[in-house]
């Protein structure tokens, strides 16, 4: 009685990659004979071996494209061109941006306008912040009307010998307050002397009292000058953010009854240049 | 001082219409030239700063990527793969440091330029065009020449198995489309093919398995 072989089962894929490793000649002696083994009790392992065999030659001899006349001297031609202009900047880093980045780009940079645009996101008031001392420039004579822009104004470009008011909120105050707009009238420059105050601002940063913090008399005009400033609150980009918050706790507040505005008390110091 | 000549391509089967014609013979080596003496001092003349180094690449390396690109998007937009690969390959040229073979480094250019483009304009042209291009045979005239040994009909089925081998290898999944393709039809070793597609030999093995087992049943 003769000893029947050994026949390895193997799963569809497994046979599938050592049919195909076959046809490469990739397979080492040991899977060779197993192959043969199982060939040899398969019928249908091997007729899938010949319709492999057959596929892989009939691909092998599928002709070649050949090439369009002279593309090695397009390509030269092409290449010596480019080449010589430095290439584009991306490709000056390794860089290739695949075909269609460019429109890629700004159809999608026309998406975020549109989107922007309906959206209408909360514009950011953002304020420069006011460190030092606002000069209030005016013209001397003519009628004693001041001119009350602020120091960036364009109108003193006509001015006559002009002289400025500084107006400094001091303190702490600073970082809260900056100059918004000045009264016309004004004191006589020639009497008034540097002065310091101390005043109350309501919600809008309108002046409510006045109280000179020198010992020396001050002139009413000057007082009545003050008197007339009107302040704006300084917001930054977090401030911004933070007053939102602050508003939302406001209407809270307001519900509830409760005072929603609290005015701000603030040192300003006025002097003549 | 002698004039330098450009290179020029010897052309190949190419009737007097334009079209493609089969190519009857090996299709490797490609090039005619006489004066190819390897990539290594084809790589040398360049780096020493002789622009016939590249070109002697480009001369030697162009039809085999032109045969490349043209089974991955079509003969059309072959030369403009070739064009780019080249191109890329002279500035990125530099940086070509001999792990792969110049060969295979070109092929793996070729074919990132390949899916690049028609990842591009493969998308755009079948949603204007839906059901045309599939559907084309670009390379039927590489098969309108016919084998004088073989009767007529013997002709037709194998141009209609030619058509239909071409076709399922289209449709094959990219990740086994490559591998089969330039494993059996460009005829790369397991070792170029796993260069080119940057993986490991075994996946390369069970890649063309599994591409070869999905070509047989479509055809079957």
């Amino acid at each position: 009685m003769s000893a029947r072989p050994f026949v390895p089962r193997l799963a569809d894929e497994d046979l599938d990659l050592l049919l195909s490793r076959s046809l490469d000649g990739d397979l080492s002696p040991e899977e060779e004979h197993d192959l043969e083994t199982i060939l040899a009790h398969d019928p249908a392992a091997a007729r899938r071996k010949e319709e492999l065999q057959r596929l892989v030659a009939e691909a092998r001899a599928l002709p070649t494209p050949a090439p369009p006349f002279a593309l090695a001297t397009r390509v030269n031609s092409n290449v010596s061109e480019k080449a010589g202009h430095g290439g584009s900047v991306f490709h000056r880093f390794g860089f290739y941006p695949p075909p269609g980045t460019a429109v890629g780009a700004m159809v999608l940079l026309g998406i975020v306008a549109v989107a922007i645009t309906v959206l209408k996101p909360a514009p950011l008031r953002v304020a420069e912040r006011v460190e030092g001392p606002v000069d209030v420039f005016f013209t001397e004579g003519a009628g004693g009307i001041a001119a009350t822009a602020a120091k960036a104004s364009g109108a003193l470009a006509n001015a006559e010998p002009a002289r400025a008011w500084s107006v400094a909120v001091r303190g702490e105050g600073a970082r809260r307050w900056m100059l918004r707009r000045a009264p016309e009238g004004r004191p006589s420059v020639a009497s008034t002397q540097a002065s310091a105050f101390r005043i109350t601002l309501d919600a809008e940063g309108r002046v409510t009292s006045v109280r000179a913090l020198d010992a020396r008399p001050v002139q009413p005009a000057l007082l009545e000058f003050v008197s007339g400033l009107v302040f704006a609150p300084v917001v930054t980009a977090t401030d911004g953010i933070l007053r939102d918050e602050k508003a939302k706790d406001e209407r809270a507040d307001a519900s509830l009854d409760r005072p929603a505005e609290h005015p701000s008390e603030i040192e300003v110091e006025i002097s003549t240049r | 001082m002698p004039a330098r000549i450009l290179a020029f391509d010897v052309t190949r089967g190419e009737d007097s219409r334009g079209r493609m014609a089969p190519v009857t013979a090996p299709a490797y080596p490609y090039t005619g030239e006489r004066d190819w003496q390897g990539d290594e001092r084809a790589l040398s003349r360049f780096f020493s700063g002789d622009v016939l180094g590249f070109e002697q690449i480009v001369r030697h390396y162009s039809t085999m990527v032109f045969s490349l690109a043209a089974r991955l998007v079509g003969p059309t937009e072959a030369e403009d793969v070739v064009q780019e690969t080249f191109l890329r390959a002279y500035h990125g040229l530099g940086n070509f440091r001999g792990e792969s073979s110049l060969k295979t480094w070109l092929y793996a250019i070729a074919l990132n330029r390949a899916r690049a483009r028609h990842g591009t304009l493969g998308r755009l042209r079948a949603i204007f065009t839906p059901g045309r291009v599939r559907e084309d045979d670009p390379f039927a005239s590489l098969d309108a020449a016919a084998d004088p040994a073989s009767t007529p009909e013997e002709n037709a089925v194998l141009k209609e198995r030619r058509t239909r081998l071409r076709a399922a290898i289209r449709a094959l999944p990219e990740e086994f489309r490559a591998a089969v393709l330039l494993r059996d039809l460009e005829g790369l070793s397991y070792d170029e093919v796993a260069a080119v597609l940057s993986i490991p030999i075994g996946t390369v093995r069970s890649r063309l398995a599994r591409g070869r087992a999905l070509l047989r049943e479509k055809l079957s």
